[in-house]
């Protein structure tokens, strides 16, 4: 059996810059509430736990511990679908820029032939820093990981390496992303067209937060000897939910002024190269 | 065009990726546009309803023998004082049990095997032609079942085998030292293959891992046995972190929905039907889906999946597929109508309604002879209900309701759908809800008539026709598949195509009769029980 994507759209400059509004998109603050809910309630879901006799014996409180894992659950699923919408919303700006700088990349070559020769060279050099963004970044699953944040307890770990993926690959994606844009900009004005305004917006690296919460969580490690190992891990769990409450924070506010940025520059792009398709790429039940 | 220069561009420099949460995506809307590549997952459960009615038939067919022939009350004596093997070593039942149940096992392995290779050929097939297609008809749930049935019968044979061999052979060891567990030698062989077990199990839990793509690779590069497992060992080893992701995803979501049950099993609410139907109708298509195409995109001819934005798939879950639900149920409901009323029909309704009764007449029989008086031996007392609805918190009942809905609506389905294997397992699972129910019906087990119908009545007047109703539309499946097999001709393909449509939206249309008949059994039924002498 043979397949074939025949059904494949084609997308112009103009669809992906309108795309913008839906893959850019800003996180409510309020979303947080629902990774603290979580935290919240496996906190005390542990409490009651052990309260109840951690499995071993039929306590007062096992009716409160199954309720309380429930809404545990529920918490949890809330509080992956934070997860999965960062993540998701960093996959999906990656996906759509390296599309538009490669759909811009593309139409300038194809101009090249009325310019002239001049624009060659930051154009061969744009192809080589898309490049470098394309092998650079990660697609990384936001299901897989919002399914890892879900998991009780442990969940809270995973939590904090996904935020810290994500953090990562947006400092990344800002430093690749400006070296394209400067060729492309260079590429725009050897063709004699209007260039695009290439500033500085990087995205602040948290890896110190992740080095942070990896010392504390080690050095609590340690406090086994002197609290035992239920204290040591409440310890930790404390720990690390509260670093990633911070951090999802974070993670929510950090790319505003990266896609403040993608909101000018795209506009240069659009301005300069107009194409005649507009018909946006959409997968839905309608 | 964007993507060719794209792709073209990272084929050029070796950039080519295969992206989960793409595909994953594009299968849940793929699933969305395409209801029909759920039909080979009923006709999973068909598939263990028709190895299922052939256990049920022997054991109905023995005890009635034995009924007649005076010896069942020393069977089931037997059975009590020594179990299963008691009955297999005493000479007198074991000249007529063992041949019997030899000739069983023979039938069920072929049976297995046959069964599941037309099953996944047929599924595997509807993903990929689903993947690429506007619409997907329910006649190539059929054409793509008989298509590739054989290889994939004999590669789901050497996968299994290859794949699950060595937890197997670790577990036949554990259980051949386990009998001689009383000597000291024992204890130390028992000890031995436990610490053989994990490392074998382990193995086959790694190679479970590389042997993922070997359906796909039936249906997609059209090889089998050796072949598509050693294809998958090369796409997942080529492709390890997306297949590493796709096992996680799998493994977490199961886990999760397990946990779901625990937590709601340990207050009182059963809600194994509901995940078994999330996992059955939902999670089960999309990740096979899923599977299909990483397979289908790691192939180094195929271009990168293009990058597409989707609707949000949280708002279509929760808004329109509801509504897209009603929408079948409704139109469920007037084929299963008219599929009631229409004349031609009216054999297989009788046909199904025979089979009810003659379980009701052999059930009783049995019961009357030796199955009920075994039953009081056990501590069965009539006129007793079970002490479970009692024990329930009230705001349960309802959440137990819809347990006994699905449940009753995925046997169903499963009956009707079973009657692919020319209409008998659809009958014989009827006979055997008969059979059960005559076995109650018997004196010894219920104090009075009314008593027992106010246990039955009240929620049985929607639920037995409802069966009954699956089973009808089952034999006249089995009708169309026998005149599909030994007729053939376009007219008898099409007439089983479009019988096999009518039979999944008339066991649709069956959902809120049982929805209806599972809220009455949980929550007016032991009411109702009690006022008739019933205690709990």
């Amino acid at each position: 059996m043979t397949l074939s994507d025949t059904s494949r759209p084609e997308i112009g400059v103009s669809s992906l810059v309108q795309m913008r509004a839906r893959t850019d998109v800003a996180v409510p603050a309020s979303y947080l509430l629902l990774p603290l809910a979580s935290y919240l309630l496996w906190a005390v879901f542990v409490v009651a736990w052990w309260g109840a006799g951690a499995g071993l014996r039929t306590g007062d409180l096992a009716l409160v511990v199954s309720v309380l894992g429930i809404v545990g659950l529920a918490a949890s699923a809330a509080a992956s679908y934070v997860v999965y919408t960062l993540m998701n919303r960093a996959n999906k700006h990656f996906s759509r820029t390296r599309a538009l700088l490669c759909r811009a990349i593309d139409e300038l070559h194809s101009r090249i032939g009325t310019a002239g020769h001049g624009a060659l060279l930051p154009l061969s050099s744009a192809d080589e820093s898309l490049y470098k963004l394309s092998r650079g970044e990660h697609e990384r699953s936001a299901v897989m990981w919002a399914l890892l944040a879900s998991i009780p307890v442990i969940g809270g770990m995973f939590l904090v390496a996904a935020l810290w993926l994500v953090s990562r690959d947006f400092t990344k994606h800002a430093r690749l992303e400006e070296l394209v844009l400067e060729d492309v900009d260079r590429s725009m004005k050897g063709n004699g067209l209007q260039g695009i305004s290439v500033r500085h917006a990087s995205v602040a690296s948290r890896d110190i937060l992740g080095v942070l919460v990896s010392i504390v969580s080690l050095i609590e490690l340690l406090s086994a000897f002197l609290l035992g190992p239920a204290g040591c891990l409440v310890l930790i769990y404390l720990t690390v939910g509260a670093f990633s409450l911070v951090w999802l924070d974070l993670s929510i506010r950090d790319p505003t002024v990266h896609f403040s940025f993608h909101s000018q520059f795209e506009s240069d792009i659009l301005r300069s190269l107009p194409d005649a398709v507009g018909e946006a790429s959409n997968v839905g039940a309608g | 065009m964007l993507e060719l220069g794209e792709l073209a561009r990272n084929a050029l420099l070796g950039l080519k990726r295969v992206f989960f949460d793409r595909i994953f995506e594009r299968s849940f809307w793929t699933w969305r546009r395409h209801p029909a590549i759920i039909i080979p997952t009923m006709l999973g459960s068909a598939l263990q309803v028709i190895l299922q009615s052939i256990v049920t038939l022997v054991v109905m067919l023995l005890l009635t023998s034995w009924a007649l022939s005076g010896a069942l009350s020393r069977v089931l004596v037997v059975y009590g004082s020594s179990g299963l093997l008691g009955v297999l070593q005493d000479p007198t039942f074991s000249l007529t049990i063992v041949p019997v149940l030899l000739v069983m096992l023979v039938a069920l392995v072929p049976i297995a095997i046959v069964g599941a290779g037309y099953v996944y050929s047929s599924e595997y097939g509807i993903y990929v032609e689903a993947w690429n297609k506007d619409s997907v008809p329910v006649k190539s749930v059929l054409e793509n079942g008989s298509r590739r049935w054989r290889a994939m019968a004999w590669t789901l044979f050497l996968s299994n085998l290859i794949t699950w061999g060595p937890a197997a052979i670790g577990y036949a060891l554990i259980i051949a030292s386990a009998a001689s567990v009383n000597s000291p030698a024992g204890v130390i062989a028992l000890l031995t293959a436990i610490s053989v077990f994990q490392p074998l199990f382990f193995a086959s839990l790694i190679l479970s891992v590389f042997t993922v793509y070997s359906y796909p690779a039936v249906v997609v590069d059209q090889v089998s046995g050796l072949r598509a497992i050693r294809q998958s060992f090369r796409v997942a080893s080529h492709n390890l972190g997306i297949t590493l992701t796709y096992s996680l995803v799998r493994i977490i979501f199961q886990g999760l929905l397990l946990l779901v049950v625990f937590f709601a099993g340990t207050i009182g609410l059963p809600l194994t039907s509901l995940i078994t139907v999330i996992l059955s109708f939902l999670l089960t298509p999309i990740l096979h889906l899923t599977k299909t195409m990483i397979y289908y995109y790691a192939g180094p001819s195929i271009p990168e999946m293009p990058f597409q934005l989707s609707s949000p798939i949280w708002q279509d879950v929760f808004r329109r597929l509801p509504r897209a639900a009603w929408v079948k149920i409704k139109t469920g409901l007037s084929e299963g109508f008219r599929f009631v009323i229409g004349p031609g029909n009216l054999p297989f309704h009788a046909l199904s309604a025979l089979a009810f009764a003659l379980g009701i007449c052999m059930g009783y029989y049995v019961s009357v002879n030796g199955v009920a008086g075994f039953f009081l031996s056990l501590g069965y007392q009539p006129g007793h209900g079970n002490s479970l609805l009692a024990n329930l918190p009230v705001p349960a009942l309802p959440v137990l309701g819809i347990d006994i809905f699905l449940n009753n609506w995925l046997v169903s389905i499963a009956t009707a759908l079973s009657g692919l294997g020319f209409g008998a397992p659809s009958f014989i699972t009827i006979m055997f809800n008969g059979f059960i129910l005559g076995v109650l019906l018997a004196p010894q087990l219920s104090p009075s008539v009314t008593m027992f119908l106010a246990a039955i009545l009240p929620h049985g007047i929607i639920e037995i026709p409802s069966f009954v109703l699956s089973g009808s539309v089952g034999i006249r499946l089995g009708y169309a598949a026998w005149k599909a097999r030994f007729r053939r001709g376009p007219e008898n393909d099409a007439y089983l195509s479009k019988t096999l449509r009518l039979a999944v939206y008339v066991v649709v249309g069956l959902a809120p009769l049982f929805f209806i008949a599972g809220l009455i059994e949980a929550d007016i039924t032991p009411w109702i029980m009690r006022m008739f002498g019933w205690t709990f």
